[in-house]
């Protein structure tokens, strides 16, 4: 079963406490070609509110550590607390239905289903999680995608709309059900430089709003935006600034 | 050459690394090669064996029911020019005790020397092939039915009561024993110097002849028919029944040859299916290897080279495949030919359970590789048409549509449907080709499954009109005449017995217009008020008290000499009197093409000189089940027995019907073989087809795991497509079982009764199937929708 988890309001009346606690993460890979440590020793505590960009050249380990931070995979050794919630000890499952209702995902490739509109995109983690009631769900859907600026596409199917209008909409679907937590992978890595910006602006104006942002990037003037930046190596943190 | 060893490890690669999908294949592949292998096994072996089995007995071309004779005029006859061999035979019924303590009929057959005549010769089984005197050769279908071995002391109850005890020397096959073998009285063969021992005449009553010159010529078979009828006459004896036989014409090959042709369509339809859920398979294969496709033309592969690195590997599934399925396949035509043996009463050239036969080989060859080659050139050429820039790129299998469908938009508006179910119902249309062949496969096993059911039916209810002209409870055969008011008597004493019907039975001669003989018919006479008899009249009326020298006759007259017709006049020879009878009306009789006909009890009686006497006793008994007729059945034996009547058969009256429909089940069981193989086919393409879109909507997965989608979701995502699509099959499979029904009900029918069936369908045979499809459905859907349960978020989305 999925622990309670601490709700938005609730993170935002104590920004002390980390929302985010990693303790000793080590990730080990048994490839054909040898044994490759992505995660060697990583630990880190992320408070309730913070915009923190992870930043490091391609194989430093920032994806790997982000999977971890998202239970997409898990560690060799050490914990992950998310709002109390020790991932370590949910299986897939589990880990599926927890994501669902307290994380929110974006994806370099956007990752929304092709047979689906853009609203129905959005309407499915509320679906899955069961997040409000059934007819409240596309009246919330349309909101999000207005306030993404994709009100009008709303029926469209996503090969009907751009790259940079598809990962709107996938932050419209990343909010779906009001995460505490938004975790981007390389959310512009795939964008042309207005739509990256159009998103970028999207991601300061929730952190303005109180939520916790991890983006992952290997763009160092987007990283800028953010007010911590992790800068990682050969499966290290080697830098932690405050912006 | 160049390309000769990376093309051989990626094929090696593509059968060994993906397991799951190599079995699918080789799967699709097989299940149509043990079906046309099954199928061709038996089409080939069963009717060659058949005929040879026969042809090599040496079959009677004639035989005639005669005044008595001796060995002297058989060894006149043999010399007649045009005759090859003649033997004598005589029948002497008598009752045979079972170790239960029950009687049984059996037919004992005296010839000169049993098992080693020249006509109709016997197959040794087991023991002696010849009896000595006072032993018995039994027939192999006798000695299973009534269980009795070699060696065995069994007690011959006489025609005129006395017992006798004799040993059974030996077990042999009547490889023409035809109909009357499966559903006939018992039979055993005697030496005729038993025959006084056993009470009965040693003269000969039947003549069994061979033609000489060609034994497959019909014309020449009567016209020396008619020869040896003149010479019998001339010598003072009357002919009361001939019938004559090509050499090489099974009794049973129509029969046979019909079923033959259903399985045959079934297996056309099989192989059709196989090819479909080849070309399904094949076709995702493709789908999954555009971007290997893409890489191999970026490295300088020609679009040739690439397509023969696809057939290749095409062909080691078929390979693998036809190595999987020829002694399968090989199994099951053994036992379906075996079955078929059995019944028909034939032996099997080569018994061995695999073993092969040569041109059934041959064609599962053929289509085992030829198929897959042919389905997947197609989806390869497909495949490999496509550049190299759209190969690598990411958006192949997007949507080519922005807005979604009309369908799609009304599903949307119906918000009581689940999102996740939307996604399954969407899903299944996605791949619409992918669909129509998978919808094909089961919509074609579901309407062969549910048509062989309906047939079934409507042959049971066949069996069942035929029992309308057999409605006793207990069939009474006494040994003799008896006064019909002392046999009542005796009878309603019997607890159970509720009522009697005293019926007359006569073989009568049909004469032409000279006289001669031209067929034999049986005359039943039951009384002109019989409630045993409910007649289906199909013309003119039945028969009234006041009647006659009329009679009614079944279809086959007409169907014989289409001349006749209600109120024709024919001329018959009824134990020598020779009177012209009235046809007054057609029934609907089904019965091998035999002519029957019926008249007034007392009318007959008069005509055979048993006026108020009969030896044909119908009760009717006051339970009507098999196991009471039974039981009145023995009491009544008992009883008259004691009373000093000589039974010579006392039967349940369902004895018939069960010993038919078992027939009739026996080959809808050989029917619902190749159906299962049908739903078979239709369940691995069900299961590849969702196995292929779990596959192929890897990422969607993956993507629906990474915001909330937990285990359950994703199963009954998958198992909601494989239900959706296995109910949308039932719809299909109920209209198209209506045709099927009705094609094999009337194939059937006519081959086994030699008349239509009514068209009959049974509500069951939907419920069955619409059970299976649901099960078949959940358990094709169960294994991908594990797979796809199984799907980690980090596997799915590695490769961006």
């Amino acid at each position: 079963m999925v622990e309670p988890m601490l709700s938005a309001a609730q993170a935002e009346r104590s920004p002390a406490e980390p929302l985010i606690v990693v303790r000793g993460l080590s990730k080990i890979y048994e490839t054909a070609a040898g044994v490759f440590s992505a995660l060697r020793d990583v630990s880190l505590d992320v408070p309730a509110g913070q915009f923190v960009s992870v930043v490091g050249r391609s194989g430093c380990g920032k994806s790997t550590l982000v999977n971890m931070i998202t239970g997409l995979d898990r560690p060799t050794a050490g914990t992950i607390h998310i709002g109390g919630v020790d991932l370590i000890r949910l299986n897939e499952s589990d880990r599926s239905r927890w994501r669902g209702a307290h994380l929110g995902i974006v994806f370099q490739f956007f990752q929304l289903l092709p047979m689906l509109t853009l609203q129905q995109n959005v309407m499915l983690p509320m679906d899955l999680v069961g997040y409000l009631p059934l007819e409240e769900r596309p009246a919330r859907a349309l909101a999000l995608l207005e306030r993404v600026g994709l009100a009008d596409e709303a029926d469209q199917l996503p090969s009907g709309v751009s790259g940079g209008q598809q990962q709107c909409a996938a932050v419209a679907r990343a909010l779906a059900t009001d995460p505490p937590l938004l975790v981007a992978d390389e959310p512009t890595g795939n964008l042309d430089s207005a739509s990256a910006d159009r998103v970028l602006t999207l991601f300061a104006d929730l952190h303005r709003r109180g939520k916790t942002i991890l983006m992952v990037t290997h763009d160092p003037t987007m990283a800028q935006r953010a007010d911590r930046r992790l800068t990682m190596n050969d499966g290290r943190i080697v830098a932690d600034d405050l912006l | 050459m160049i390309y000769s060893r990376p093309t051989t490890r990626k094929v090696l690669g593509e059968l060994l690394q993906h397991k799951s999908r190599t079995l699918l294949v080789v799967l699709s592949i097989a299940v149509g090669i043990v079906a046309i292998g099954a199928i061709a096994g038996t089409f080939f072996v069963l009717p060659t064996d058949m005929t040879q089995s026969y042809a090599a007995s040496n079959p009677a071309n004639i035989t005639l029911v005669t005044d008595p004779f001796d060995q002297q005029l058989v060894d006149d006859l043999a010399n007649m020019r045009d005759v090859g061999e003649a033997q004598g035979q005589r029948d002497v019924q008598v009752r045979v005790q079972l170790a239960s303590g029950e009687w049984r009929p059996l037919r004992l057959i005296a010839v000169q020397e049993p098992g080693a005549g020249e006509i109709n010769q016997l197959l040794p089984q087991s023991g002696a092939a010849q009896p000595r005197d006072r032993e018995l050769l039994l027939a192999n279908k006798a000695a299973d039915h009534l269980g009795v071995g070699v060696g065995d002391r069994v007690t011959i109850e006489l025609g005129d009561g006395a017992t006798r005890q004799m040993r059974v020397a030996g077990i042999a096959m009547d490889v023409g024993s035809g109909f009357e073998g499966i559903v006939g009285t018992d039979a055993a063969y005697v030496t005729r110097e038993t025959l006084p021992w056993l009470h009965a005449s040693d003269s000969y009553n039947r003549l069994v002849l061979t033609v000489a010159g060609d034994a497959d010529d019909a014309v020449h078979i009567r016209a020396v028919a008619d020869k040896v009828i003149d010479r019998l006459e001339r010598s003072g004896r009357q002919v009361y029944s001939r019938s004559e036989q090509l050499r090489s014409k099974h009794p049973l090959q129509n029969i046979i040859t019909a079923l033959l042709g259903v399985l045959g369509l079934l297996g056309v339809l099989v192989l059709f299916l196989s090819s479909t859920l080849i070309t399904n398979t094949l076709s995702a294969l493709m789908a999954q290897q555009t971007r290997q496709v893409g890489i191999m033309k970026l490295v300088g592969g020609r679009r040739s080279q690439i397509e023969r690195v696809y057939l290749l590997l095409v062909g080691a599934y078929a390979i693998t495949a036809l190595a999987l399925a020829v002694p399968v396949g090989a199994w099951v035509a053994n036992r379906i030919s075996r079955l078929a043996a059995e019944i028909i009463n034939c032996p099997l050239s080569n018994p061995s359970p695999l073993a092969l036969s040569a041109p059934a080989l041959a064609l599962q060859t053929i289509v085992g590789l030829g198929v897959p080659l042919l389905s997947a050139l197609r989806p390869i050429r497909r495949g490999t048409r496509i550049s190299v820039r759209r190969a690598l790129s990411s958006d192949v299998s997007a949507a080519i549509t922005a807005r979604p469908s009309r369908l799609a938009h009304r599903l949307d508006r119906a918000a009581w449907i689940p999102r996740v179910l939307l996604i399954a119902l969407r899903n299944t249309f996605r791949q619409k080709r992918r669909l129509a062949l998978t919808l094909a496969t089961l919509i074609l096993g579901g309407a062969i499954f549910i048509g062989v059911l309906n047939a079934q039916a409507a042959l049971n209810g066949k069996v069942e009109s035929i029992g309308r002209y057999f409605g006793a409870d207990v069939n009474l055969d006494l040994a003799q005449l008896y006064r019909t008011t002392r046999v009542s008597a005796e009878a309603l004493a019997v607890p159970g017995v509720e009522a009697i019907e005293a019926w007359s039975s006569a073989k009568a001669g049909l004469l032409d217009e000279r006289g001669n003989l031209i067929a034999t018919l049986s005359v039943l006479g039951p009384p002109a008020d019989s409630a045993l008899v409910e007649p289906v009249v199909t013309n003119g009326r039945w028969l009234r008290p006041d009647d006659r020298a009329a009679l009614t006759v079944n279809e086959a007259f007409l169907r014989r000499y289409p001349d006749l017709d209600v109120g024709s006049t024919v001329r018959l020879d009824i134990a020598g009197a020779r009177e012209d009878w009235t046809i007054v009306g057609v029934f609907e009789f089904t019965g091998m093409d035999e002519l029957v006909a019926y008249a007034n009890q007392s009318y007959l009686a008069r005509v055979l000189g048993q006026s108020g006497q009969s030896a044909l006793y119908r009760v009717v008994t006051r339970a009507h089940d098999l196991a009471s007729q039974r039981a009145v059945a023995a009491a009544l034996d008992a009883h008259l027995s004691d009373r000093g009547l000589r039974v010579a058969n006392a039967e349940a009256g369902l004895s018939f019907v069960e010993s038919t429909t078992e027939y009739v089940g026996i080959l809808i069981t050989v029917l619902l073989i190749m159906a299962a193989l049908t739903a078979a086919v239709g369940s691995i393409g069900l299961a590849g087809t969702l196995s292929m879109n779990v596959l192929e909507r890897s990422r969607e997965i993956g993507v629906m795991r990474a915001i909330g989608a937990h285990d359950g979701v994703i199963v009954s995502m998958v198992v909601a497509e494989g239900l959706l699509i296995g109910l949308m099959s039932f719809i299909g499979s109920t209209l198209l079982a209506l045709p099927i029904t009705y094609g094999l009900t009337q194939i059937i029918s006519r081959s086994i009764f030699g008349s239509d069936a009514a068209f009959s369908l049974a509500p069951h045979s939907f419920g069955i199937w619409l059970g299976l499809v649901v099960l078949l459905a959940s358990l094709a859907s169960l294994v991908p929708a594990k797979s796809a349960a199984r799907l980690t978020v980090r596997e799915v989305l590695a490769y961006e």
